[in-house]
């Protein structure tokens, strides 16, 4: 079960509110493994916007901004 | 384009104008096939109004507003700060990204599969991008459907969806310098006006011409039409004291009824006849607002105290702008098309961004007394616009033309405005003006066929 660092149930009928509530600066796990920290959250409860910090797979990708759909964390840090 | 329509007899739009008599065929305003094509001839290839900057000030900021009958949103980019309009239609399967009327975001997502949009439409978010395009979709083909051409002129933003419609200074023409005009803050600084929030939009049982073409000008109608306003001496300003009114400091002018057979605007018009502007006359109830006006008029004096001012200043009437907007200088009155018989009417007032508190308190007030759905003089012309439209598409009645031929033939040019037919006061020469715009965007193919692109055609309808 994914979760936060806090315990928090990120695939419970809450989950949404877990996403729609996460603060610019929070760091999240991808399911391939990259670390990604939150630089704005549209408070969706779906999407977030991004800036990868740590990419084991694809190193070059540090640094870039992108977005991340709620089905692509694996965790919350 | 197919001008001879089937629904009409197999007649064609041209002649449901009869220019020897002034007359125009009921069925412009009412058959369901003339209407379908005004949405793709007119809408699809005209500058239409889309808002006025105030509305979104800060990156992010959006509205949502129209083009036609399908809603763009107006939305500042969260980066760069510049202005888009967008179709509000997600690329996917087309639901609404978009469904409040005003906000601030950092994406547009569509509720339906996820498709998210950045501030410069930009698709930046594909939910299951890998397992369920394995990353091959290209996003840079599928951001949100942008207007072609998007102009900010002095605040106020207008858009067209063709490509090859002309610039919007051309577009305008001579009426440019008095949509200009009309954004001066109170002092006669450039865009110096905000509009207030949120913008006043109801629909009416109506065809959206019946409003948009007649308030070009119709300046026969207000004896009757607002003779119950008129008659219990409930002024705009809530004063029965004839001395204290905003047209008392009149200043000398020559005043005419204008129409641009070309470009399809018209309205009333002032030139004013001698350098300088007027004295301020106390006109306010609410303590503090005429010290404030009597101020910002002391500096447009000095700004004018050498010079003649524009045509169509303050006092000047309202002008219409081809095809649904008309302007004055304390307002901006869309008439949205929503159906044959549906018109969606919005207004946005403006007012000096400048101004204290209390003056925009005022102003606001006032303007709802006056105008809007629950304004005094609005409700009496919605009585009239909302019953025109059944009264006019009944099988008899709508065998019978409405006569538009007040002063017609009776109009003159002038070089000081290039483009215009100069008429008496009470005419309908801004009407037929639109007539003339009308039938052209109907029967043209392309802006190859309509001026100012082609400066070779003449559009003139009536003599």
């Amino acid at each position: 079960m994914a979760e936060t660092s806090s315990g928090s149930d990120l695939e419970g009928s809450n989950a949404a509110l877990v996403y729609r509530d996460l603060p610019v600066g929070a760091r999240v796990k991808r399911r391939d493994g990259a670390i990604l920290e939150v630089t704005g959250n549209p408070r969706d409860g779906a999407w977030l916007l991004v800036r990868v910090v740590e990419a084991p797979n694809e190193p070059s990708s540090v640094g870039q901004e992108d977005m991340i759909f709620f089905t692509d964390v694996e965790a919350v840090l | 384009m197919a001008t001879r329509l089937r629904s009409i007899g197999d007649r064609s739009l041209r002649s449901l104008f009869d220019v020897e008599h002034g007359t125009v065929s009921r069925e412009i305003y009412t058959n369901a096939e003339i209407y379908q094509m005004e949405l793709e001839q007119i809408f699809a290839r005209c500058w239409l109004f889309l808002g006025h900057e105030s509305q979104i000030p800060h990156p992010g900021d959006f509205v949502v507003t129209r083009m036609g009958e399908e809603e763009v949103i107006l939305v500042r980019d969260r980066r760069d700060k510049r202005l888009h309009a967008f179709l509000n239609s997600c690329r996917h399967k087309g639901m609404k990204v978009c469904r409040y009327d005003d906000g601030n975001t950092l994406v547009f997502t569509c509720p339906f599969h996820g498709w998210s949009y950045d501030t410069d439409g930009r698709l930046v978010g594909v939910a299951y991008y890998d397992e369920a395009y394995d990353k091959a979709l290209d996003k840079s083909q599928w951001g949100l459907h942008e207007v072609a051409q998007l102009c900010n002129y002095y605040g106020s933003i207008w858009a067209t969806w063709d490509p090859k419609a002309p610039a919007f200074e051309d577009y305008v023409g001579a009426y440019g310098p008095s949509i200009r005009h009309c954004l001066q803050s109170s002092d006669g600084e450039d865009n110096g006006v905000e509009v207030f929030n949120p913008v006043m939009k109801w629909r009416l049982p109506t065809n959206w011409k019946v409003a948009a073409f007649s308030f070009a000008t119709d300046a026969t109608h207000a004896a009757m039409t607002h003779r119950s306003v008129n008659a219990a001496a409930i002024g705009p300003q809530g004063d029965r004291d004839p001395n204290r009114s905003p047209m008392r400091g009149e200043f000398p002018s020559e005043d005419y009824t204008v129409g641009d057979h070309q470009l399809g605007h018209g309205g009333a018009y002032k030139f004013y006849r001698q350098p300088g502007w007027r004295d301020y006359a106390d006109t306010w109830q609410d303590p503090g607002v005429d010290e404030y006006y009597r101020k910002t008029n002391e500096a447009k004096q000095q700004k004018y105290g050498n010079q003649i001012m524009p045509g169509n200043g303050y006092g000047g009437g309202h002008f219409a702008i081809f095809p649904n907007v008309v302007i004055d200088h304390w307002r901006i009155l869309p008439w949205q098309p929503h159906g044959v018989g549906v018109t969606e009417s919005w207004r946005l007032f403006q007012v000096d961004k400048h101004a204290p508190k209390h003056v925009k308190d005022a102003q606001r007030h006032y303007v709802m007394r006056y105008c809007g759905p629950a304004g005094l003089t609005e409700s009496d012309d919605m009585e009239n616009w909302n019953y025109v439209f059944p009264a006019s598409q009944g099988t008899m009645a709508r065998r019978l033309p409405y006569n538009f031929e007040m002063r017609m033939g009776q109009g003159h040019t002038d070089e000081r405005v290039p483009g215009f037919t100069l008429n008496f006061r009470m005419s309908e020469e801004p009407a037929r003006a639109r007539f003339s715009r009308w039938l052209a965007f109907m029967e043209a193919k392309s802006w190859d066929d309509l001026y100012p692109v082609n400066k070779h055609v003449n559009h003139k309808l009536f003599p």
